[in-house]
C-alpha cells in the first residue's frame, strides 16, 4: 500500500513539471521557507558610512555591513545603498534618500562617478546644512571604503549640474572633507548591521 | 577638401521641405534652406507673413517692428535690437538672408514680447493669435532721471496717461493685458506696480506708484504710428546715474565703502527649495524677505540695491553672480532658508565660499581676521597648485575670502541680537552660488522652515522685519569697517611717501 501512494505521488510531480505555467503559480516549498536566506550566507565585510549626528552639525561614522565583492562597481553602489538606510537613531539619521535611485556607476583611474535618477532629489527638502552633509557623506564613504579613489564626481540623469538640490557645488570632481566629521572612527564603536 | 565643399554646398541649398509658419490658423511657408542641425529660414519671407516691413542693406537687413528697428549684420552675424545685441547663424544666397530658425524665434520674441514656438517634428512655427495687448515695460536712468519705456504689441489708440496723488496711471482701450516685466526693476522713481484689466468701460490701468522725492512726469508725444509711450521721471535720486557709465567709472569715482549690493533671492520658479510642515516655500519667502531688505536699505540712502530676481521665476546659479558682476555690485548677499532631516533643528547660519576641502566646516568664532587671512592664504598656495579641475572662474571669490567672512560674521552677530534666533555661527563651504562673485559674498540661511515654530515665524511679519533690520545694520557695520580700513591705508601711504 504504501509503495503504491509514493508511486501515485510521484506521477502526480512529474505531471506538474511539465505544466509550466502550473510551476510558476505554485506556492514555494514549505522546506524553503523555513530554510535560511541564502544571501545571509554569503560572506560580509565591514564598512564605515556617515550619517548626520543626531544632535550636532556632523557627521558621525557608522560600521555597517555589506557583501563581499571583489567589483568596486558593486561595492559602490552597496556603500550608496547603505547611505539612505538608517541607523538607530541614537547612532545618526540618514542623509540619503531611501528611494535614492543610481543609473549608473564607474570607475576610471581612481575616479568615482555616480549617475544619479532625478526622482531621487524631487521630494527632498533640504537647506545648505543637509545638502552639505549629503554630498560628504557620499564622498567621504567612497574615499573611506573604495581603494584608490582619487575623486567623486556626481551626475543627474547622465549630466554634470551645478548642485544636487540648489546650493553645494558638485560641478568638479569632489574630494574628502575630513573636518566634517565629528570623531575618526574608533574600536568600540557600535557596529550596525544591515538586514 | 573638395568633398567637404560640395557636402557643405549641397547642405545649404533650398528645401523643398519648407518650414511653416501659422499665424493661428493662417498658415505661411518660408524658403527654408536645409542645413544640418536646425534648418535656415528667410528673413524676408517671416517678415512678409508678420507684416513688417524690411530694406535691404549692404551689411545685411533692416526691419522695422512698429517704430523699432531690427538690424542683421551678415559680416560680424549679429543682430541688433537697440536695447541688446544678440549673436545669429545667418546666411546669404542670393541676396536672400537666411538665418536659424531657433535664432529667429528668439530674435522677434525679444522684440514683439510675445514667444513664437518652434515645432522641429513638423518644421513649423506658431505664433499666438493672441488678441490680448502685451505691454513690455522698460526702465532706464538717463540723464539725471528715470525713463520708463511703455512698449505696445500692436498698433493702439492713445493711451491716457495722468497723475493722481502718488500714483501715474497708464490707462488703455483693451480690456485685458499683459504686462512683460523683464527688463523692469521697482527703484527710487518707481516704488510700486499694479496692473488693473476688465475694468467697467472695456480698458486697463497700470498704476505706477511714484517714490516721495519724484517731482515732475513728462510724456513724449505719443503718434498713432508708434507703439511706444515714454515717460521721464525727475526728481531727486540717489541712483539717477547711467548704470554703464557707473560701471565704467565706479572705481575711479566713487568713496571707498559699499554703494552697490546685489540681494539674491534663494531658488525660484519650478525649485520651491526647501519646504516647511505646513507647506510654506522657501522661494516665496526669501523673495519676500529680499524685497524687503532692498526696500529698506534704499531707504538709508546710502544704497543701490538689485534683486537678481523680483518675481518667481527659476535662475540658474551663475547668472545670479553674473548679475552682481554685471552691477559692479561691492557686496553680494544670497538668502535662504535652512532645512535637515532633524525637526528640531532651529536658528540662524551664515555662509562664506570655501575653495580648500581643509577648510574648517565650523568655523572658530573666536579667530582674529589677521590669523584668518594667513590661514587662507596658506591654504590657497597649497590647494590652487594641485587643483587642475577647479576653473579659472570659480578662483574670482578667492580674493574676497577675508572681505566675506568679516560679512558674514557681521551679519551672524547681529542676527543673533535678534530675540529667539539661535546663532549656529558662520561657516564655510563651497556653495556654488557664491563662486565667480567678483565681490565680498555671503549666504545667510535665516532660519530653519523645517521645524514647525521657526516655519511659523517666517510667516510672521515683525519677525522679517526684525531679520530686515538686523542684516541691514549689518551691511552699515561693513560699510564703516571698508571706510575705516581704506582710510588707515591712505594714511600708511601718506606717511610713506617722504
Amino acid at each position: 500500500m504504501r509503495w503504491v501512494v509514493i508511486l501515485a505521488l510521484l506521477i502526480a510531480s512529474c505531471s506538474k513539471s511539465n505544466d509550466p505555467e502550473v510551476i510558476q503559480n505554485a506556492p514555494p516549498p514549505i522546506v524553503q521557507a523555513d530554510s535560511p536566506d541564502v544571501d545571509v550566507l554569503r560572506p560580509q565585510t565591514e564598512v564605515i558610512t556617515y550619517y548626520l549626528h543626531p544632535e550636532l552639525d556632523y557627521l558621525v561614522p557608522v560600521k555597517r555591513t555589506i557583501f563581499t565583492t571583489d567589483d568596486p562597481i558593486t561595492r559602490i553602489k552597496q556603500i550608496v545603498e547603505t547611505l539612505s538606510i538608517p541607523p538607530d537613531p541614537e547612532q545618526g539619521l540618514a542623509l540619503w534618500p531611501n528611494l535614492t535611485v543610481v543609473r549608473e556607476v564607474f570607475m576610471v583611474d581612481g575616479e568615482i562617478v555616480i549617475d544619479f535618477d532625478s526622482s531621487t532629489f524631487t521630494r527632498i527638502s533640504a537647506g545648505t546644512t543637509r545638502e552639505l552633509f549629503m554630498v560628504y557623506s557620499l564622498v567621504n564613504a567612497l574615499y573611506r571604503n573604495v581603494d584608490n579613489c582619487t575623486g567623486v564626481r556626481l551626475l543627474i540623469e547622465g549630466q554634470v549640474q551645478e548642485t544636487l538640490l540648489g546650493q553645494v557645488d558638485i560641478e568638479g570632481v569632489l574630494h574628502e572633507r575630513p573636518k566634517i566629521v565629528l570623531n575618526p572612527i574608533e574600536e568600540g564603536v557600535v557596529v550596525q548591521e544591515i538586514q | 577638401m573638395l568633398i567637404a565643399v560640395i557636402c557643405t554646398l549641397l547642405t545649404l541649398v533650398e528645401s523643398d521641405n519648407d518650414v511653416v509658419l501659422y499665424r493661428g490658423t493662417t498658415a505661411y511657408p518660408l524658403t527654408t534652406l536645409d542645413h544640418p542641425g536646425l534648418p535656415f529660414v528667410s528673413v524676408s519671407d517671416f517678415c512678409r507673413a508678420l507684416g513688417y516691413a524690411q530694406e535691404r542693406t549692404d551689411q545685411g537687413l533692416r526691419v522695422t517692428v512698429f517704430n523699432r528697428l531690427i538690424i542683421f549684420e551678415t559680416e560680424s552675424q549679429r543682430v541688433d535690437l537697440g536695447w541688446k545685441k544678440l549673436t545669429v547663424q545667418m546666411r546669404s544666397v542670393d541676396s536672400v538672408l537666411f538665418v536659424r530658425v531657433d535664432h529667429l524665434i528668439q530674435t522677434f520674441s525679444e522684440v514683439i514680447g510675445k514667444d513664437l514656438i518652434y515645432e522641429p517634428t513638423s518644421k513649423s512655427v506658431h505664433l499666438p493669435d493672441d488678441k490680448r495687448l502685451n505691454i513690455a515695460l522698460r526702465t532706464r536712468w538717463t540723464e539725471g532721471f528715470m525713463r520708463v519705456s511703455f512698449l505696445f504689441s500692436k498698433r493702439i489708440e492713445a493711451p491716457n496717461l495722468y497723475r493722481s496723488g502718488q500714483f501715474l496711471i497708464l490707462s488703455v482701450k483693451a480690456p485685458t493685458i499683459t504686462v512683460d516685466k523683464t527688463y523692469f526693476e521697482l527703484n527710487e522713481a518707481i516704488e510700486d506696480i499694479s496692473v488693473f484689466t476688465n475694468l467697467p468701460d472695456s480698458t486697463s490701468e497700470i498704476h505706477l506708484k511714484l517714490g516721495p522725492t519724484v517731482r515732475n512726469t513728462q510724456a513724449e508725444p505719443f503718434a498713432s504710428t508708434q507703439s511706444e509711450l515714454v515717460v521721464k521721471i525727475s526728481g531727486t535720486f540717489t541712483a539717477a546715474v547711467d548704470p554703464v557709465a557707473a560701471f565704467h567709472d565706479a572705481s575711479a569715482q566713487e568713496s571707498p565703502g559699499i554703494h552697490r549690493i546685489v540681494i539674491d533671492p534663494g531658488h525660484g520658479g519650478k525649485d520651491l527649495g526647501a519646504r516647511g510642515p505646513s507647506g510654506l516655500e522657501e522661494k516665496m519667502v526669501t523673495l519676500d524677505l529680499a524685497r524687503k531688505l532692498k526696500r529698506h536699505l534704499e531707504a538709508t540712502g546710502k544704497y543701490e540695491v538689485m534683486l537678481t530676481r523680483n518675481e518667481d521665476f527659476a535662475l540658474p546659479l551663475k547668472v545670479r553672480t553674473g548679475v552682481a558682476n554685471n552691477f559692479n555690485a561691492d557686496l553680494f548677499l544670497s538668502v535662504h532658508m535652512n532645512a535637515i532631516v532633524r525637526p528640531d533643528a532651529w536658528g540662524s547660519e551664515t555662509y562664506y565660499l570655501s575653495l580648500d576641502e581643509q577648510d574648517d566646516f565650523a568655523e572658530n568664532y573666536t579667530v582674529t581676521f589677521e590669523n584668518q587671512e594667513d590661514e587662507d592664504t596658506a591654504g590657497e598656495d597649497s590647494e590652487f597648485g594641485s587643483e587642475l579641475d577647479l576653473l579659472l572662474w570659480d578662483l574670482a571669490q578667492s580674493e574676497h575670502v577675508d572681505d566675506s567672512f568679516r560679512v558674514a560674521r557681521y551679519i551672524q552677530e547681529e542676527l543673533n541680537i535678534l530675540a529667539g534666533v539661535r546663532s549656529r555661527g558662520v561657516k564655510q563651504a563651497p556653495l556654488k552660488v557664491l563662486k565667480g562673485a567678483v565681490m565680498p559674498a555671503v549666504l545667510i540661511e535665516v532660519a530653519f522652515i523645517s521645524n514647525p515654530s521657526e516655519e511659523k515665524k517666517l510667516r510672521d511679519y515683525e519677525f522679517k522685519a526684525k531679520v530686515v533690520r538686523a542684516i541691514s545694520r549689518a551691511i552699515d557695520r561693513y560699510d564703516r569697517d571698508v571706510q575705516r580700513r581704506s582710510a588707515s591705508q591712505t594714511a600708511e601711504m601718506q606717511e610713506e611717501t617722504p
